[in-house]
């Protein structure tokens, strides 16, 4: 196993470093354009929401 | 754990057996130690038990480790027989480390006491170990071990904090048969010698500047240049300094401290100054030439290392993807009733490119809030991505009082699959209270989403400070030269059965006069 050790550390730093990167190069966290179900935005069903508050009656 | 212990319970058939698998499997030290112990559990094996010593002993009487020769004379115990050194010109006292006796007396001579713990031979440091410190040779001839209590003033708290301790003093000779102690305090090692200050003077007992200590001898086994007996006080009295003026050395922490030997009335007999100076355990590991520990300590500071690196690697790589584009700036005024506002145009040259939007409106009524609902057309005029954002203000009064909250902003980030022409529109939320709002839409192209590096960031610190845990608990341990003790067995076997079988409390542990 120690002979592994650095090995194993290599990896981790690897996919430590690499993961986030491909994560943002590819934009796997963004909103993409066109997002799904483009045709039928006007029926209200494909909406996202940002914002709100806590407000009573809203 | 002492051999003796181990063959304490093991049927009196299979005693002879073992106790020879010990010694051969090369344990003759351990097996030897245990010798005294079992002719007194079992008297019946008396004679067979001292044939298996008085061949260890001849065994091993010729591998004593001296520093030596020609300086130490090596002699049998009286009392157990068992090969011993006398190293130091100014010895007087030598207690034999296998049977706890007074090495130079027979056990029969009256007044001599068996110490009734034993030292465990087959520990990592244990008396005739070597170290090596600052390129010197040096041997431990002798060990004691003291537990009582560190008062410490607690300026918080303004009064005297107290807590239980121990620590255990090996000593150390040289080829040159100079003296110095090896302290270990159960979480540190210190390298100790004696010295004469320019004004010795007795420090104050009430002085809040120095840790007090007061200290009984539990434990003694080795050679002495002074008679130790059992729960030998003293008091100490010590404070930590740094070494001042250029140098090597400058900087580095010491202690000092003078401890005052008690009689038995309580009164100081002696005193004795002693400087100290603390030893990693990197150094501890270098000077017991643990080679391999050494190399597993560093093995995992190299991991806390690397992990640090990565760190600094997260750092970069977000910089290098988040460095962005010029951000482009549009504003667009509406009212409940706008629909479809032209607000900003893009044109994308390839598929796959990351923009950053950030929207938000200048100011809104009280109480009130207003929607918007933001479209992206392509081209031919196909809607393909909505989103519906709310900027609102409310207010309110709790057990606190007043207060007010808003949100007049928001983020996020859209990827555009495809190439092309796209325009973006705003329209209001025809049911929002706020009459109207100016929007800011703010959106910079090659921006990336911050949360994966945070969380990888998180992740590596993590396993920067297990790895920093891990190699610190490895040096410590390795490190630790504590003094390993077990119960002495000194009760017959027959006598034992039947004390166990009265109480609870059977097996006695205490000191027993020879």
């Amino acid at each position: 196993m120690k002979s592994l050790h650095y090995l194993i550390v290599g990896a981790t730093m690897l996919a430590l470093v690499g993961l986030p990167s491909w994560y943002a190069t590819k934009g796997a966290g963004a909103e993409a354009v066109p997002g799904v179900g483009a045709k039928v935005l006007r029926s209200k069903s494909g909406r996202t929401y940002v914002g709100g508050g806590p407000r009573a009656g809203k | 754990m002492q051999l003796s212990q181990r063959l304490s319970d093991i049927h009196p058939d299979k005693l002879l057996g073992t106790l020879q698998q010990h010694a051969d499997s090369g344990h003759e030290q351990a097996a030897l130690q245990a010798i005294p112990d079992l002719q007194q559990q079992y008297p019946e094996m008396a004679a067979e038990l001292e044939q298996i010593k008085g061949k260890l002993s001849d065994k091993l009487l010729d591998h004593v480790k001296v520093l030596n020769p020609e300086q130490a004379k090596i002699f049998r115990c009286a009392n157990c027989g068992a090969g011993l050194a006398r190293q130091h010109p100014d010895t007087v006292h030598i207690i034999c480390h296998y049977c706890g006796c007074d090495a130079e007396h027979p056990a029969t001579e009256s007044g001599l006491n068996r110490w009734n713990q034993a030292l465990d031979l087959e520990a990592r440091f244990t008396i005739g170990d070597m170290l090596e410190l600052d390129g010197e040779r040096w041997q431990a001839v002798g060990v004691q071990l003291y537990s009582g209590e560190i008062r410490e003033w607690d300026g918080e708290d303004s009064t005297w904090e107290r807590s239980a301790a121990r620590y255990t003093s090996w000593w150390m000779l040289n080829e040159n048969r100079e003296l110095r102690w090896l302290v270990d305090d159960g979480s540190n090692r210190y390298w100790a010698e004696k010295y004469i200050p320019d004004e010795p003077k007795l420090p104050d007992p009430n002085d809040r500047t120095w840790e007090h200590g007061e200290w009984s001898l539990q434990f003694a086994a080795g050679e002495f240049t002074y008679q130790p007996a059992m729960h030998d006080r003293h008091r100490s009295a010590e404070f930590g300094m740094r070494q001042s003026g250029k140098g090597e050395q400058a900087g580095q922490r010491f202690y000092i401290s003078v401890e005052s030997q008690l009689d038995e009335t309580g009164k100081v007999k002696e005193v004795e100054f002693i400087r100290s100076r603390p030893l990693t355990d990197k150094v501890m590991l270098k000077a017991l030439a643990r080679g391999s520990e050494l190399g597993d300590m560093r093995r995992w500071a190299n991991t806390a290392k690397a992990f640090i690196a990565t760190l600094f690697l997260l750092l970069g790589s977000y910089w290098f993807f988040d460095r962005g584009d010029v951000p482009q700036l549009a504003t667009a005024s509406l009212n409940s009733a706008s629909t479809d506002v032209p607000v900003q145009q893009f044109r994308i040259e390839d598929g796959g490119v990351n923009m950053k939007f950030y929207s938000s409106i200048r100011t809104i009524q009280r109480n009130s809030w207003f929607g918007v609902e933001m479209t992206i057309e392509d081209s031919d005029g196909q809607e393909i991505y909505d989103k519906y954002i709310e900027f609102w203000h409310e207010t309110g009064r709790d057990a606190d009082g007043p207060w007010s909250e808003s949100d007049l902003a928001s983020s996020w980030y859209v990827r555009f699959d495809e190439p092309g022409n796209y325009q973006l529109f705003a329209s209001a939320d025809i049911n929002s209270t706020a009459p109207s709002a100016d929007l800011i839409l703010k959106t910079e192209r090659g921006k990336v989403t911050v949360t994966p590096f945070v969380v990888a960031g998180f992740v590596s610190m993590l396993l920067m400070l297990l790895s920093r845990g891990k190699s610190s608990s490895l040096a410590s341990a390795a490190a630790s030269i504590a003094l390993k003790l077990g119960p002495r067995r000194t009760e017959p076997k027959s006598a034992r059965a039947n004390s166990i079988g009265r109480s609870s409390h059977g097996i006695d542990n205490g000191s027993h006069g020879q």
